[in-house]
């Protein structure tokens, strides 16, 4: 009946086919393909020797497929080696007695010795090369890390192996001990996410005979998992209690060495940032301190800033008689909570609030001043107190780990701003508006787009208080030129319709390009180009309007980065020009606040994570 | 006085058409690349960040231009005398 409703509906109609469409697809890319895949054989990494699956022992393998670029994986095959592969063998094996070994599997091809360096970070005891990626892409592996258990039973032509969970990203360590636990006993408990594979995949694999050739060297040892993995002198210690952190699942970061990334444990990064833009007469420094704080089932995220504006005020003396200048020196604080919870493998809900006081642009304080010195002790005028705040809820949908993430967000807002003020002859003090009212739905969408490529595209809808909707667009590109070079392209356009058939709607539109070089992904520098323009703001103050001519501007810039294990940081410097069209009349009051100016942004960012 | 509506039809479905664009675009390239081949879109300048130390974009373009400003409110924009 509702799914009639939805599609006769015309408003509906659309959405609806789009959310059934989405469904479809999501369904389709997160299914678990049923792989026949019979046994593999793979070389051992950094060794003459060959894995063969069907010739191991009965018991339970966990296949932990992984990429040294794979930012969850690290900390996933860190996890699996301590708390799934010696954990079990401090208790020889699972509560059946089956035994359980952990098979990590690298599958990227290039860059051997940072590939090297992950094994060494991560204390995997034993690890197979698959770097074509076939034995991953055979068991359906679309994401990484890519997990797999496997079940092993003794039969009369050897081991016979059962798939019974395969799974994009970490559930963390107690889900796949349920799991590894409840395996060889009747009615299995399944970790959350691996039930849909439980009752999917029952997939034997059943002989030698057909076993994928990976490698031309038959003639390599082949040795049981048990000889391969467990150093005599740990199986004969007695069995030990290793602590065990409760962990979260992994979703795919969106930034390196993010807090998100590294979800398995309870992680804390600080963010410091200073910056600062400079023209002849206004002065803006603002610095902001951050602090997110991963849980066992999200993150917080924590924002303070603090800024402060020096203008050195000058009236535009052909139409301003009476004002004088004066140097305004202004702060302002800010503060914003965000909180984040992952109620299943796929989604994240996103809560955020926050507030600041005090004048937060040049333009308004400027304007303030501007007002101060033409009515003030008149009645009516109140000095000027801005501050506002905000609340926003959203979600985030990986559409499929580590290629596709979809998410809304709805933001409403308050602001109290410093007014603007006309004394028509003879009339009493009039003032504007000074609440205003804001909310607004964000879109976004990102996506690996091809092997080189990752996009995002941004949809803002935007409903201010006495004004008409505001549409806004922007679209970002990443391309990889090789190796190490990248080129980042961004794209924006904003569009507000204008209700008084005299007025031109309000159009903005600006493009951004980066070229960015790496040095072994340690070292970045980048140039920055950037340009935009609009065709002036929409004003309809009460008789002279405040709002300014068209604008140009140019932004130039150099970037340098270094990116760390645990520390990373940011310098850029840039040079940004503003233009504005020649000033109308009813503007020339504010002549010396559009006029052209010439910038310097310098930004300093300082990232920690412990 | 005319009464004013808080959204047209015609905004609605301009709304509605744009949304199925960006699941569109969600859904491209999620079936095209093969794990194995991802090194190069996972590199941390291929990433789309919101730490300040891997993003390219100022919080000064929103405070210096109209139409960048995200929010939308009042101080956003700027203007505390535009509406």
């Amino acid at each position: 009946m509702m799914k009639k409703l939805a599609f006769q509906n015309p408003i509906l109609r659309w959405p609806a086919k789009a959310i059934l469409w989405a469904l479809m697809m999501s369904r389709l890319l997160n299914a678990t393909e049923e792989v026949e895949i019979h046994s593999f054989t793979l070389p051992i990494w950094d060794s003459n020797e060959i894995f063969t699956l069907s010739e191991q022992a009965a018991g339970i393998i966990l296949l932990d497929f992984f990429a040294y670029w794979c930012i969850p994986c690290l900390p996933t095959s860190q996890d699996l080696e301590h708390n799934i592969s010696k954990f079990y063998l401090s208790q020889y094996g699972n509560p059946q007695g089956l035994p359980v070994q952990v098979l990590s599997i690298n599958v990227e091809a290039k860059q051997r010795q940072r590939t090297a360096d992950f094994i060494k970070k991560s204390g995997a005891s034993l690890v197979l090369d698959d770097p074509s990626g076939v034995i991953l892409a055979r068991l359906g592996g679309l994401a990484l890390p890519y997990l797999v258990v496997l079940k092993g039973e003794a039969h009369e032509t050897g081991t016979r192996w059962s798939a019974i969970y395969q799974h994009s990203g970490y559930e963390g360590t107690k889900a796949m001990r349920t799991l590894i636990d409840s395996i060889g006993k009747t009615g299995a408990i399944q970790t959350q996410a691996g039930v849909a594979q439980l009752e999917a995949v029952e997939e034997v694999i059943p002989s030698a005979e057909d076993e994928v050739e990976l490698s031309k060297n038959e003639t390599a040892a082949k040795q049981s998992i048990s000889e391969l993995e467990v150093p005599k002198e740990e199986t004969q210690a007695a069995p030990k209690i290793i602590e065990v952190e409760p962990a979260t699942k992994v979703l795919q970061p969106r930034e390196p060495n993010s807090s998100r990334a590294f979800g398995l444990t309870k992680t804390t990064t600080y963010h410091l940032t200073v910056d600062s833009l400079t023209s002849s007469d206004v002065e803006i420094f603002n610095s902001t301190v951050q602090r997110e704080r991963e849980t066992e089932t999200g993150h917080w995220d924590l924002v303070l800033n603090q800024g402060h504006i020096r203008v050195d005020y000058e009236p535009f003396s052909e139409a301003d008689v009476i004002g004088v200048p004066n140097e305004l020196n202004e702060n302002n604080i800010a503060g914003q909570v965000s909180v984040t919870t992952n109620p299943s493998a796929y989604i994240e809900y996103v809560f955020s609030a926050g507030g600041y006081s005090g004048f937060t642009d040049h333009r308004s304080l400027w304007l303030d001043e501007y007002y101060r010195q033409q009515f003030y002790g008149i009645d009516g005028y109140i000095e000027a107190d801005p501050w506002g705040y905000n609340a926003s809820g959203g979600i985030n949908w990986d559409t499929t780990t580590t290629l596709g993430v979809l998410s809304s967000t709805v933001i409403l807002q308050q602001d109290d701003v410093a007014p603007g003020y006309d004394r028509p002859l003879f009339q009493p003090l009039e003032r504007g508006r000074e609440r205003l009212y804001t909310g607004s739905l964000l879109l976004e969408q990102e996506s690996v787009f091809t092997k080189t490529s990752r996009m995002r595209n941004q949809l803002q809808f935007t409903r201010t208080t006495d004004r008409e909707l505001r549409y806004r667009y922007s679209g970002n590109l990443n391309q990889a030129l090789g190796e190490n070079w990248v080129l980042r392209f961004e794209g924006a356009a904003t569009y507000e319709a204008v209700e008084q058939e005299d007025e031109s709607d309000f159009k903005s539109y600006s493009v951004g390009i980066v070229l960015e070089h790496d040095w072994n992904e340690k070292w970045f520098l980048g140039v920055t180009g950037r340009r935009y323009s609009d065709n002036g703001q929409i004003e309809t103050s009460i008789l002279v309007s405040s709002g300014p001519p068209p604008l140009e501007t140019d932004h130039l810039g150099v970037t340098l980065r270094h990116q760390g294990d645990n520390h990373s940081w940011m310098f850029s410097l840039a040079s940004y020009r503003t233009n504005f069209d020649e000033i109308d009349s009813p503007i020339r009051p504010f002549g010396n606040l559009y006029q052209d100016r010439d910038w310097v942004l310098a930004t300093a960012s300082y990232k920690y994570v412990f | 006085m005319r009464k004013k509506q808080i959204f047209s039809i015609r905004q609605l479905q301009v709304f509605f058409r744009l949304l199925i664009l960006t699941a569109i675009g969600a859904g491209w390239g999620c079936s095209t690349v093969n794990v194995a081949e991802q090194r190069l879109v996972s590199k941390s300048n291929m990433v789309f960040s919101d730490s300040p130390v891997f993003s390219d974009t100022s919080n000064y373009h929103s405070l210096l231009e109209p139409g960048t400003a995200g929010s939308g409110g009042g101080q956003a924009s700027g203007c505390t005398s535009c509406k």
